[in-house]
């Protein structure tokens, strides 16, 4: 694996050319952050007046909120990877080499980060589906005659 | 060091490709299902037979465009840096040129997308406000 590869030309050209995109879905990105952690702030200010005020249960509002505080958060992790990519990318004609290993660590970084993300999302679908099914069992159960 | 962290890319660029093919056939199917649903419809329902069928094109071009290509252009760049302790230079050259495709692919696919996004909110308006139902 070690065999020598000279940075070319096209490769400069390739990653260049990925720059504009990567840095307009980061930014993107970073705007959606921005609205859904107003949105769950909103959620929990108003929300938790509204709880107070009707029958709803107390965690609507509040724990809405925080729930979705939560996934902006897990949300802003690609987001910045994908900067620092489209960051990495703008260095690389500068000192060759050590920023080319930059920009491909960073790329590195965000596909980890997405697939780890995508084993935790299937593993609560699967936990969600089995503890959707016990429960509808346990409340058949407690209802048979 | 730099082919390293590409080899380290390649099982998450192909654990999400597979997720991506799997993505589609949900997809696919759902949409079948909501079309075949759209079209057995008794025409005396509450619910209009259009509104499957809408879900049941949309479902398609959701597994198309935001599943399978997608979930091919991913394919192609793990390929690309599968090859390249074999071919080098050029399989690396094939790998970054790759990675590009899928880049740009989901930066137009999102504009698209936000594009839609305007229509969909004018119309929501337009029909919110000047046709309130009687």
């Amino acid at each position: 694996m070690d065999k020598q590869i000279m940075v070319s030309e096209e490769m400069l050209v390739s990653l260049k050319s990925t720059r504009p995109w990567v840095m307009f879905l980061s930014i993107l990105g970073f705007v959606c952050f921005a609205f859904m952690a107003l949105g769950s702030l909103l959620l929990i200010v108003v929300g938790n007046a509204m709880t107070h005020q009707s029958n709803m249960p107390a965690f609507f509002g509040p724990g809405l909120g925080m729930v979705e505080l939560i996934l902006a958060l897990i949300y802003l992790f690609p987001c910045l990877y994908l900067l620092r990519y489209g960051i990495a990318i703008g260095n690389v004609p500068g000192s060759g080499q050590e920023v080319m290993e930059q920009a491909l660590k960073q790329q590195k970084s965000f596909w980890k980060f997405m697939g780890i993300l995508m084993i935790v999302l299937l593993t609560l679908y699967v936990l969600i589906f089995i503890g959707a099914i016990a429960l509808g069992v346990m409340f058949g159960a407690s209802h048979l005659p | 060091m730099a082919l390293g962290y590409l080899k380290r890319t390649q099982p998450w660029v192909t654990f999400i490709a597979v997720m991506g093919f799997i993505g589609t056939v949900l997809m696919v199917l759902m949409s079948l299902f909501m079309l075949a649903g759209g079209a057995l419809m008794p025409a005396n329902t509450k619910l209009p037979a259009m509104f499957f069928t809408v879900f049941g094109i949309l479902y398609m071009f959701l597994g198309i465009f935001f599943c399978l290509i997608p979930g091919i252009l991913l394919m192609r760049y793990s390929s690309a840096i599968s090859s390249i302790p074999a071919t080098g230079q050029a399989a690396l050259e094939s790998a970054l040129s790759r990675q590009k495709s899928f880049w740009k692919y989901a930066g137009i696919f999102t504009i698209v997308i936000l594009i839609f996004d305007v229509f969909f909110l004018i119309g929501v308006f337009k029909y919110g406000f000047l046709r309130r139902p009687h």
